[in-house]
């Protein structure tokens, strides 16, 4: 046996190394496309320093975004109405009382009707209510400021800490807020990661309906 | 004539165990052909280079379903513990990403927490894992630092031959089923082989710190080799592996894998011989989101190696002489680098060359050099070798020095990620290569107690001076804190190993391994590693076949890790630090290994006999509730018909 037959082989031993650039496996994921559905709005609630304002009020909901600055914790940029506001997964209401329901949909809870029995929450004050500045953590110490937030729509994302990396628990009840001017709106989590590849925490996709039960 | 040198080996039964035609031939295994350490075939008892062996015999006595079950029960100086829920290694005081795990020569792409994923590893159709400790990296480039771990797969048969396996291990709920599958068709040989596991997550209870997760995995592999000619082969490989996490309620970690590769073998005369080869391995990461029943990829590594290795004999001085040369494309996709450029690659080549001498049949000398070169980088990093070996009678002496290094990676070089959306970390494409320098000697002495009763021991102490090691640590940027990787800190790290083993002609066999490992920081410096400074592995067993259609193994084994003070940074500006202090603690496992009719066996095992519980769980702490009950079955089909 002369050296053809080996040098055959090797070309195409090195000729398959030409299908070298592929990516073998591009087929079985998922492209991170999401339908925009009716009655849903996503925001980005990912950064500490910031409240994400939503106005149900306009036939579209109005989102505006503050700012807290690190310096003084002082708030700029609070729009004139709102009627709930994000931050990570914490919301606070303007002046409403909530009602975590054990419905799952929003349609569900309009078929039962206006609950007569269950528990308000309204907000709580506190002078270390949100993080502001996780950028001193490995040093020891966080940055918080003071405010108020709902701890019923609070349950809505629960993280465990005890372990890392940490647990997330999310439940999607139906929380219903009778607003500060008598009405009601109902708010439900749909996911609190971005829909991307990334799949960020503290990108809040939510299901509202307002108003319900005129 | 038979050079009756001994090497550290473990009990061997070959086709009929402990009868006397193995006694006379070799019960201590100095026969076995390993590769690993020279990149060239030489018998164990040959081999200037300390190799320690785990045979296919062994691992279907172990009935171990993975690498990290087998490692752990054969040798000391090893463990394997949790960080962030993923699998990490320390061997002898080395990081995994400092240990380079090879199947048959070729690397595995893809880590979590600098480790590769270990359950890739499956032990069907494994004909041995070679285990080289020290630098090797004159033969196999990065990484090859703290050691070498090749998993060399099982050759062809010469007929057919055909197992299933299936076993359950109580403490985990983990089923396992196997299967391998080898025939042959005219001048094509194939091996196809499988592997499935489900086991559920050990509750560890509330104060418990450390996560665990269930999950299920499978594995197949293909294998076609196509004898051309008596000298000329070529082989083709392809494999897919998957792993899901249960990881929590909202989302479930996914692992893909998939590996191919060409080679030419080539006997240009029985001197001179040409090996030409082509791999490819993809590892992907990607998470299923619950809430959108989506998967998707944020984390791809696909490396294209193309090599070539030439032995050459030569007929003046009796020596071998080896070259190779190696290409790497390497790419990484991760979500670790920046949204807007999300990947980066490198090229890497390198060449090599190796001299083996042997002036007397007393000495034998290898030296070796190499050059690697990293394109991301643009520099180079030269490493060699020299080894020598004096063997007479029943000692031989081995000596070597080594160096080795571990070239950043991708990630270390380009990191750009918010942390947990809490802080930065960044890559450093001005880091340099951790390095390191090994010098080790063994003594080994072997022989026959009574006319009944051979033996075996070995002893080797090692020294290694390591610079440059790459960790995080805290820079200023934008006003804010974060983390960067950086070269910091030498250290040196000794150790020592002791392996005795003893057989019986009856059948009776005992074997207890040590291990020593000590870290020396200069003062005032943190020692970061968490070896554990004395490790143990002991196993006294007995083998026999009573009748043709009856055969028994038992052994009674354990090993004992002592305890250890692990320093940690509580904070990043490298000014504060705490000690956490793991018992020492000792598990022990009785095995039952009953062969029927030639092809059957029924494996039962006790693990953790004495019901060894840790007080609480953390990173390195053991991961047992107690004693566990596994019982395995296998059957080889070709022994039964």
């Amino acid at each position: 046996m002369g050296i053809k037959t080996p040098l055959r082989l090797l070309g195409i031993v090195l000729m398959i190394g030409l299908f070298s650039a592929c990516d073998m496996l591009e087929n079985v994921y998922d492209d991170p496309v999401v339908e925009k559905q009716e009655g849903q709005y996503y925001v980005d609630a990912t950064d500490y320093a910031q409240w994400v304002y939503i106005n149900l009020h306009t036939p579209v909901p109005t989102i505006t975004t503050s700012t807290i600055s690190l310096d003084d914790r002082k708030e700029t940029g609070v729009p004139e109405e709102w009627d709930i506001a994000h931050h990570r997964y914490d919301v606070k209401t303007n002046g409403a009382s909530v009602m975590m329901t054990p419905y799952h949909s929003i349609e569900a809870l309009e078929q039962a009707g206006l609950p007569n029995e269950g528990e308000w929450t309204a907000d709580e004050e506190s002078e270390q209510c949100i993080t502001v500045d996780m950028s001193h953590m490995m040093e020891g110490y966080l940055v918080y400021a003071p405010g108020h937030k709902n701890m019923a729509i609070g349950q809505w994302v629960e993280v465990d800490t005890s372990n890392m990396p940490p647990n997330y628990t999310m439940h999607d009840n139906v929380m219903l807020l009778h607003l500060a001017d008598g009405t009601y709106a109902a708010i439900q989590l749909a996911n609190f990661m971005s829909t991307d590849s990334y799949q960020v925490k503290g990108w809040m996709t939510v299901n509202y309906k307002y108003p319900i039960f005129e | 004539m038979m050079m009756a040198l001994c090497l550290c080996c473990t009990l061997q039964a070959a086709t009929d165990p402990a009868d006397s035609v193995l006694w006379n031939n070799d019960p201590l295994q100095l026969e076995t052909v390993v590769v690993t350490a020279t990149r060239t075939p030489k018998t164990l008892k040959d081999i200037p280079v300390v190799t320690r062996v785990i045979t296919a015999e062994d691992i279907q006595k172990a009935d171990a379903t993975n690498i990290k079950d087998m490692l752990q029960q054969e040798l000391p100086g090893l463990e394997f513990t949790y960080s962030m829920g993923q699998q990490v290694l320390n061997m002898g005081g080395y990081d995994g990403n400092n240990i380079l795990f090879l199947v048959d020569g070729e690397r595995m792409a893809g880590e979590s927490m600098d480790n590769i994923d270990f359950s890739r590893l499956n032990l069907n159709s494994i004909e041995r894992i070679e285990i080289v400790k020290g630098a090797a990296s004159t033969l196999y480039g990065s990484s090859a630092m703290g050691g070498v771990i090749n998993i060399i797969t099982k050759s062809p048969s010469d007929t057919w031959s055909a197992n299933v396996n299936s076993r359950y291990e109580g403490a985990t709920k983990e089923w396992r089923q196997g299967g391998s599958a080898d025939f042959n068709i005219a001048k094509l040989n194939s091996l196809t082989t499988f592997q499935m596991t489900d086991a559920k997550a050990l509750d560890l209870g509330e104060d418990s710190s450390l996560p665990t997760y269930g999950g299920r995995s499978y594995n197949v592999k293909e294998r076609l080799v196509w004898q051309l000619h008596h000298n000329l082969s070529l082989t083709g490989r392809v494999g897919y592996f998957f792993r899901e996490r249960e990881s929590g309620e909202v989302s479930h970690e996914r692992y893909r894998d998939l590996s191919d590769g060409l080679k030419m073998n080539w006997c240009i005369t029985p001197q001179k011989r040409l090996e030409v080869g082509y791999s490819f391995d993809q590892y992907d990461k990607s998470d299923l989101n619950l809430l959108t029943h989506k998967d998707l990829r944020d984390y791809s590594n696909r490396q294209n190696v193309a090599r070539a290795v030439y032995n050459c004999q030569l007929s003046i001085m009796n020596s071998q002489l080896t070259l190779g040369a190696d290409f790497m494309n390497d790419y990484l996709m991760t979500y670790q680098f920046s949204a807007d450029h999300n990947y980066q690659s490198q090229n890497s080549y390198d060449a090599f060359l190796q001299w083996d001498y042997a002036p007397t049949e007393h000495w034998e000398i290898i030296g070796g050099l190499r050059y690697d070169y990293f394109s991301a980088a643009a520099k180079g990093m030269p490493t060699w070798k020299l080894a020598g070996m004096w063997k007479s009678g029943h000692n031989s002496l081995r000596a070597s020095y080594a160096s080795g290094f571990r070239a950043p990676s991708l990630k270390e070089l380009y990191m750009d990620f918010f942390m947990g959306g809490i802080f930065m970390i960044y890559g450093n494409p001005d880091l340099k290569c951790e390095t390191n320098h090994n010098l080790s000697l063994s003594w080994t002495n072997f022989g026959s107690i009574t006319s009944n009763l051979k033996y075996c021991l070995t002893t080797t102490g090692y020294y290694n001076f390591f610079s440059n090691y790459i960790t995080t640590a805290t820079v200023v940027r934008d006003g804010k804190s974060g983390q960067m990787y950086t070269n910091i800190a030498d250290q040196q790290i000794a150790g020592a190993d002791v392996n005795a083993q003893l057989h019986h002609h009856n059948g009776f066999g005992a074997k207890v391994s040590y291990a020593f490992t000590k870290n020396i920081v200069k003062k005032g410096q943190p020692d970061l590693t968490a070896a554990r400074p004395h490790s143990l592995t002991w196993r006294a067993d007995y083998d026999h076949q009573f009748t043709k259609n009856y055969g028994l193994y038992v052994s009674l084994s354990g090993r004992f890790l002592s305890a250890v003070n692990v320093t940690e940074y509580t904070s990043t500006t490298l000014d504060g630090m705490t000690k956490t202090h793991y018992d020492g603690y000792a598990i022990w496992k009785f095995s039952l290994s009953q062969r029927f009719m030639k092809g059957f066996t029924l494996n039962c095992a006790v693990d953790n006999l004495f019901n060894y519980q840790p007080k609480t769980f953390a990173a390195n702490s053991p991961v047992t509730l107690g004693t566990t009950l596994t019982v395995g079955v296998s059957i080889d089909i070709n022994k039964m018909l």
